[in-house]
């Protein structure tokens, strides 16, 4: 930390250096000190690949945006603790997983009945109805929408732990050695999450394989 | 020559699907299904990279900054917020009175109730007591046994036989427990019978005593302790 800190002065971040040039060590030791700035700048390179990697996890947009923004509020509140031993990214990461697989316990426990499902069918489950579009589609654009969707219907319907792993790997590109830091897992555990998330997708993706 | 399975684990392991390993990338040439695991499995990830991104939306730095001042403000007035006080005034009460109530009725200290003020257990108190004996002074058997008992509860002779029916011992009644070797035959009864309780068979340095036990209520428990060397038996006041 102290290390940090020293190149944060040395450079002289919080004056005339660019915060866009400095990496993220460095906006954190400027965060310390009080630099808004740098945490203006650690929120602009962070904001949409942690709400994009929430919204995977918890397939809810508003939800993942809030998620995200407590994310940013932790980094801010812990900028003293944070120790320089790890990537700042696999220290976020870390973070907006644990409120994401937070939420999503506390969702199962709750069992959460969508307010726009009125309806049931006759075994008495919630049902969403979805009127029909009346515009016309094009046949490329409508395949691609039912991809899209049965893409993220599948990783909705992985468990938490496999989609954890299979979503930084596949979808954010983190490597396995940083995901292994993020999830607080070993290595080989994640590559056998990510091999067994991967086999559960192909039987649900087959008509698209 | 490596096999299928560790090939399948490089292809699985790869950044880059297309870059494996001289010997894997030999393998597949040779070998179909793994070739086809291959495939799936470079079109199963490109599928997954190129799902849609979602991003932050245009406000999120106004609603993020808003969070964190409504935070720090939150946390400067804490301290000073009626309600925390209102909160702790009415736990330190809840805790008094809670404390108060306890003392009360007597949960900490488990003492018996003094003679004369607990009129619920002198029906208890009064089976302890021996009953007239056929043919004997009520009156004198109740002061025997009150003797040396300030507070009225019963105490047991020494070597004095016990009652327990002929009847109910016969029929291995489990109100007359038994713990040793008497001559129920013998001795004049003593005024207590088997519908009073069990009976306990002390033995200590100075001799075996029976102590009787009076009926176990239901919430209730009787209690037997030394004092001065007499064995007593009382109930317990408060019920668990």
């Amino acid at each position: 930390m102290a290390t940090v800190t020293h190149e944060a002065h040395a450079i002289g971040i919080s004056g005339s250096r660019s915060v866009e040039t400095a990496n993220d060590h460095e906006l954190i030791a400027a965060i310390r000190d009080g630099d808004e700035a740098a945490f203006q700048e650690i929120v602009r390179r962070y904001r949409n690949p942690i709400t994009n990697f929430v919204y995977r996890m918890i397939d809810d947009y508003e939800r993942a945006v809030e998620l995200s923004q407590e994310t940013f509020i932790r980094v801010y509140t812990s900028a003293s603790r944070y120790q320089a031993n790890y990537s700042f990214s696999t220290y976020i990461y870390r973070i907006a997983s644990n409120l994401a697989i937070s939420e999503l316990r506390r969702r199962k426990r709750r069992k959460l009945v969508s307010l726009f499902s009125p309806f049931t069918n006759d075994e008495g489950e919630a049902i969403e109805i979805d009127p029909p579009d009346k515009n016309p589609l094009q046949d490329e654009s409508l395949i691609e929408n039912e991809r899209r969707t049965a893409v993220a219907r599948a990783i909705k319907s992985l468990p938490e732990k496999y989609r954890a792993a299979i979503v930084l790997r596949d979808v954010e590109g983190l490597s396995y050695d940083r995901i292994a830091q993020v999830l607080s897992l070993s290595e080989g555990t994640v590559k056998s999450r990510i091999n067994r998330a991967r086999n559960l997708l192909k039987e649900k993706l087959s008509a698209y394989i | 020559m490596i096999g299928c399975n560790q090939v399948k684990r490089f292809i699985d392991e790869a950044d880059n699907p297309a870059l494996l390993p001289f010997e894997a990338s030999s393998h597949l040439e040779a070998c179909q299904p793994c070739k086809q695991f291959a495939g799936e499995r470079a079109a199963l990830r490109g599928m997954l990279a190129s799902t849609d991104r979602v991003s932050a939306p245009i406000n999120f730095d106004a609603m993020l900054r808003a969070r964190l001042a409504d935070r720090a403000s939150s946390r400067r007035a804490a301290w000073l917020a009626p309600a925390s006080y209102v909160r702790f005034g009415a736990a330190a009460a809840v805790l008094v009175v809670a404390i108060m109530a306890a003392q009360t009725g007597g949960l900490f200290t488990g003492s018996q109730p003094e003679a004369g003020k607990d009129k619920g257990d002198a029906a208890g108190r009064a089976a302890l007591m021996p009953g007239p004996r056929p043919g004997g002074n009520p009156a004198a058997l109740n002061n025997q046994a009150n003797a040396g008992t300030p507070d009225g509860t019963a105490t047991v002779r020494r070597n004095r036989p016990v009652q327990a029916t002929q009847a109910s011992y016969n029929r291995g009644d489990s109100r007359s427990i038994r713990t040793g070797a008497r001559d129920l035959s013998a001795g004049a009864p003593r005024g207590l019978n088997a519908q009073d309780g069990a009976v306990v068979l002390v033995r200590g340095k100075d001799g075996e005593r029976e102590v009787p036990m009076p009926t176990v209520s239901v919430g209730a428990q009787s209690l037997l302790y030394q004092t001065a060397g007499r064995p007593v038996v009382s109930n317990i006041r408060a019920s668990f």
